[in-house]
């Protein structure tokens, strides 16, 4: 290989934690300054960056450790919502009891659904990842005891053994964004790990890591239920935020745009997703107010991403090709 | 005689209507260098995917190792001690020398799922990625990313992920194709340091190679073996001298 054509450099996970703490302290200032200046749009709106970037995180984990693009991330972050709002309607709602469900819930979803997807690969892996968050969305379309296509109010913010430690929104706010550190540096920790490194060789070469006695299945298996899991948690701090879950919590369209995120930000690093995030985020609302098309100016951003990140986004196509 | 470590039972492969395995018989015995040579398409590959287990054969078994692997997969056998070294270097181009060979020792152990400290931060597995990367001569290429490396050197560091693993077998697919006269020759005598210690089958076109290394040769000619025997028997057989190593070559 020549030396004009250098590999995209490796992962070195424990660099990330800096980036990481950064991004954390980035977001807390964002909310202090929007509580400086009264605005709890501007607090919202932090809040909802958090709480993407928590589900982008995850999915960053999949893409750039495990090398598996998931089409569907949605689905369990739709699940974590659906738990809050179905738990509610059982009259559970401390948090205790609410957020290890939306977890599990997801997790359980991922595990189940990554079993038969892990037998895939390439744009085929993309392509039943999307058809299995499609039919959980037409599933919680039908539950019409919990709204049916139109969704429903949740019955009250989570609470802890009654207290309703969530209702200001500056706690809710505090708890994505420390949930939010608290996954990217648990994630950066398992990247680390030999677990990690085993899933990046996997990612990088399968065959070689088969020659070698290790068939990354179970690894990538677990990758994908831990991502889903955490997804799930984003899905609950997301209900809990707009008090409110229907199936278009678990659209497509919300599967793309966390794809969005994860390259927009560069999947090598977990960091990365959290901008992806926060561009994301920001441009839906500044490009918002000026024009319904602004979908157009996030594609033209796309298009920007593709082209500075060309290498990376080649070698994802490059696995296509192979699948 | 000890058990072999390698023994092929009457192994038969075909695509289609193409036979490209015929029947073969062949054993390694411990200890043993045994080459496999053979002009191009006579199913030599066919035959290492069938060992390493990566392409099931039609019929006949496989016994390595004490045990019958004919229905295992790459992974199992390769668990069992089984180590492959591919014709074209398969190493991981993105990672460094160290977290190569680090993938190579936790991937037959059983520390695969370690979740908890960093992996490379783990003195007694730098210790032995050390180790083996000063034994084929990679001693303070450790923090080099192999896609930096030189042909050779990436076929060294291969053979040093195999090696980490203690293998029963080592499996050689051309290791001397695409290497350098100089580059050659030094890997030739990595090799001669392991033999007596490590079995290998060596498939290989390079004759000094062959000839250098091997204490027994098979030839196979369309998928079959034609000959087996010590390399001064093979190198006069008028049978192979026709079929492959040519009448005009000397060697």
């Amino acid at each position: 290989m020549s030396p004009l054509a250098p590999a995209p450099a490796v992962p070195r996970p424990r660099a990330g934690i800096g980036q990481t703490a950064a991004l954390m302290a980035l977001l807390a200032a964002a909310l202090a300054l929007a509580y400086g200046l009264g605005s709890s749009y501007g607090a919202g709106l932090v809040t909802r960056t958090a709480i993407l970037a928590l589900a982008a995180v995850s999915l960053s984990f999949l893409i750039g450790q495990a090398g598996l693009v998931s089409f569907g991330h949605a689905a369990p972050l739709g699940i974590g919502a659906y738990a809050v709002l179905i738990a509610g309607e059982y009259d559970m709602t401390n948090i205790l009891a609410v957020l290890p469900l939306a977890f599990g819930a997801a997790a359980l979803f991922a595990l189940a659904t990554g079993a038969i997807a892990l037998r895939t690969r390439g744009v085929y892996f993309i392509m039943i990842t999307l058809a299995f968050a499609q039919m959980v969305f037409y599933v919680a379309a039908s539950l019409s005891a919990f709204g049916g296509d139109d969704g429903m109010a949740i019955a009250a913010r989570s609470t802890f053994f009654g207290a309703r430690i969530l209702k200001p929104d500056l706690h809710l706010a505090l708890l994505a964004i420390a949930l939010l550190a608290a996954a990217a540096l648990g994630l950066e920790h398992l990247a680390a790990s030999r677990y990690g490194l085993m899933l990046r060789a996997g990612r990088e070469n399968e065959t070689k890591l088969e020659a070698l006695g290790l068939d990354p299945y179970r690894h990538r298996l677990i990758a994908i239920s831990v991502a889903g899991g955490i997804a799930g948690v984003a899905g609950a701090l997301l209900a809990n935020q707009v008090e409110y879950v229907s199936p278009s919590t678990m659209n497509w369209h919300l599967s793309g745009e966390l794809i969005v995120m994860v390259v927009l930000g560069g999947s090598r690093r977990l960091g990365g997703a959290v901008i992806g995030a926060m561009v994301v985020v920001l441009l839906d609302e500044a490009l918002g107010r000026f024009t319904e098309h602004w979908k157009l100016g996030l594609g033209l951003v796309i298009l920007g991403a593709v082209l500075f990140r060309g290498a990376e986004v080649r070698a994802l196509l490059g696995k296509f090709s192979h699948g | 005689m000890a058990e072999p470590v390698l023994a092929l039972d009457r192994l038969n492969k075909s695509f289609g209507a193409l036979h490209v395995t015929r029947d073969v018989c062949l054993d390694i015995r411990p200890g043993e260098v045994h080459a496999l040579i053979g002009p191009n398409g006579a199913g030599k590959t066919t035959l290492v995917s069938q060992i390493a287990g990566s392409l099931k054969p039609d019929s006949g078994r496989i016994r390595f190792a004490g045990e019958d692997v004919t229905r295992l997969g790459v992974a199992p056998r390769a668990r069992r001690g089984l180590a492959r070294v591919f014709q074209i270097s398969n190493v991981v181009g993105a990672f460094t020398a160290l977290e190569n060979v680090a993938v190579a020792v936790l991937a037959a152990s059983g520390g695969a799922f370690g979740m908890g400290r960093p992996a490379l931060a783990d003195p007694a597995l730098r210790a032995k990625a050390q180790d083996v990367l000063d034994s084929v001569g990679l001693a303070g290429r450790m923090a080099v990313r192999a896609v930096e490396f030189s042909h050779g050197e990436r076929r060294a560091l291969e053979l040093a992920m195999s090696l980490v693993q203690d293998p029963e077998l080592l499996l050689l697919d051309e290791p001397m194709a695409g290497t350098g006269r100089a580059e050659g020759e030094k890997l030739t005598r990595l090799l001669l340091s392991l033999k007596g210690r490590i079995p290998m089958l060596l498939i290989e076109h390079d004759m000094t190679a062959v000839f250098t290394l091997a204490d027994r040769v098979s030839v196979l000619i369309g998928g079959a073996v034609a000959a087996t025997g010590e390399p001064a028997v093979i190198r006069s057989d008028p049978v192979v001298r026709k079929a492959y190593i040519g009448e005009d070559e000397a060697v």
